[in-house]
């Protein structure tokens, strides 16, 4: 064990760059997408704003097609996709396809509860007051909804980060790939330690900030 | 001026059509303060918010300022609105803006300038009497300075109108108090229709000069607030005074009694004279008062006494012709 520092820390950087590289686009593309995905269900259930049971279906169904496949099986499915899109099925470019198409579902259910969550008397009071409905979403709701928003960015992070672990499967780079290829295929404990170690301090980390933020922005008791 | 036009409201739930507001026609007169009484469930919330449209009508016709108000769409529907101020139970402030911020939305959204919103926020805190809370998030605000907020927000764009959705009925009874005398002098001094719903009985007794009393999505009773609660027509109107007056003779008492018990109601300037002493001195009967109170309403006194008056059964006969003539109402309860 321990017998080659300078390799393991090589290694170990390089899995790191691609893990932060994979879960900083993938998270990026989820919250986005993800989040204007969860932001048309809510304005498609609600009465105040857009109701419209057709459209909200269709989306609801979608979400719901997606988060149904194991992250696995959708990568396998969608590598072809990815050949499309950024032009290889091997590495971290190929994975933040359908890890950003993954986390794009669960984000905008997510993103929905932290719109729903919004008291519906507070966003009836402003309507009333014959404020155009794009500023009470933008004005009201958004800030509303931003503490809780911001938590579930928290938890989106931690779940790309335990998808793109997943990567290493199909040669998709990263801690997971290191931890599976070393630790686990060549029997080389100190690399699955090391990973291991780096994925709990990982997680702590986003936690935290994440934690920090809401608590610095939320002013309701 | 806001009128009811054979109004009503039914919602639909898969199989059941709930009726919420059945045919319910009334005016209410600009710069009135008009209550509406009910129990849960009778529909006056729903007849509250049809008024800004937050109810769709099913039936009949809403007129504000003379003009239908069931089909505006668009801008013409925020204009109305804009017209049109609410407050809640629950205040519905933004959590996470300040004060200023929840009262700035209004004026900005509709134009203002960032310095005339400065200073009409400015005047609305004063007006509403917490100009020190001006930079304070909601969490660190009273409730009764949570709704004083709330009005000022709805009064932020120069409502004429001010619907009100049970304002007092998160607040303790000091706190209370004090909106309502707020309420009051938006009504005087800036001539707004203030529009209450309530289940409390002496809210509307305490501010308002008319009442509608609803019960299943009807309105059983209207009229002056003092005509109402001074001589109910309605059987519900009754029991629902009857239950805030909240007074029964004890058992014990009434098993020892002998001669009559009478419940006298004084109107008006009645309330206020010494009827009973003068009516006991000539008739030389002798009374005993079990209860009694007098209240406002709108300024009038309404007396309400329980006696029991003894004596042989031609004397109590001629007492209680005597008090017929010189009060308003003599109820017999019990006749020993």
């Amino acid at each position: 064990m321990f017998e080659n520092i300078p390799k393991l820390v090589d290694n170990t950087l390089r899995a790191l760059a691609q893990t932060g590289y994979m879960v900083v686009i993938s998270l990026a593309v989820s919250i986005v997408l993800g989040g204007l995905l969860g932001l048309l269900i809510y304005l498609t259930s609600e009465e105040l704003f857009l109701r419209n049971r057709v459209i909200n279906n269709i989306m609801n169904v979608a979400v719901n097609i997606i988060r149904s496949i194991p992250f696995l099986i959708l990568m396998i499915f969608l590598l072809p996709l990815s050949k499309l899109i950024v032009g290889t099925k091997i590495g971290p470019d190929a994975v933040i396809v359908p890890l950003s198409i993954c986390n794009t579902a669960f984000f905008a259910r997510l993103a929905e509860a932290s719109f729903s969550e919004v008291d519906r008397g507070v966003i009836e009071a402003f309507v009333a007051s014959g404020a155009p409905k794009i500023s009470v979403i933008t004005k009201i709701l958004f800030p509303e909804a931003f503490p809780s928003f911001v938590k579930n960015i928290t938890v989106t992070a931690l779940s790309v980060l335990g998808y793109s672990a997943m990567a290493g499967l199909v040669g998709g780079g990263g801690l997971g790939d290191l931890a599976y290829r070393y630790g686990y295929q060549q029997y080389k404990t100190d690399v699955l330690l090391v990973c291991i170690i780096l994925l709990i301090v990982l997680v702590q980390l986003i936690q935290y900030t994440g934690d920090g933020i809401v608590s610095r922005i939320n002013k309701k008791r | 001026m806001i009128e009811f036009r054979n109004t009503s409201v039914s919602f639909r739930q898969k199989k059941n059509t709930t009726e919420a507001v059945r045919d319910v026609s009334l005016t209410i007169e600009k710069g009135t303060i008009y209550g509406i009484v009910g129990g849960s469930g009778a529909g006056k919330s729903t007849l509250l918010r049809t008024i800004n449209r937050l109810q769709p009508v099913t039936g009949g016709d809403v007129l504000v300022n003379g003009e239908s108000i069931i089909g505006l769409k668009g801008s013409r529907l925020r204009e109305l609105r804009k017209n049109i101020g609410m407050i809640f139970q629950h205040f519905n402030l933004a959590s996470n803006k300040t004060v200023f911020q929840n009262i700035a939305f209004m004026l900005e959204t509709f134009g203002w300038s960032r310095a005339d919103t400065e200073n009409r926020v400015t005047e609305l805190l004063r007006f509403v009497n917490i100009p020190e809370k001006r930079d304070e998030y909601p969490s660190a605000l009273s409730g009764g300075q949570k709704q004083r907020v709330a009005i000022a927000r709805a009064l932020a764009n120069n409502a004429d109108i001010l619907l009100c959705d049970e304002p007092t009925s998160a607040l303790d009874a000091e706190t209370t108090l004090s909106v309502l005398e707020l309420l009051r002098k938006i009504n005087r001094e800036l001539g707004v229709t203030v529009v209450i719903i309530t289940h409390e009985l002496d809210v509307v007794k305490s501010i308002c000069s008319r009442v509608a009393v609803m019960e299943n999505g009807r309105v059983v009773e209207e009229g002056d607030v003092y005509d109402v609660f001074s001589s109910p027509k309605s059987e519900f109107t009754r029991l629902l005074i009857k239950r805030t007056q909240n007074f029964e003779i004890p058992e014990g008492i009434l098993s020892e009694i002998s001669g009559d018990v009478l419940k006298i109601t004084y109107r008006g300037e009645s309330a206020v004279g010494p009827v009973l002493s003068d009516i006991a001195r000539e008739t030389g009967a002798d009374y005993n008062i079990l209860h009694g109170k007098i209240e406002y309403i709108n300024g009038i006194p309404l007396g309400i006494l329980y006696v029991n008056i003894l004596g042989s059964s031609e004397l109590r006969e001629t007492v209680r012709e005597k008090l017929r003539e010189k009060t308003s109402e003599v109820e017999v309860l019990y006749n020993v």
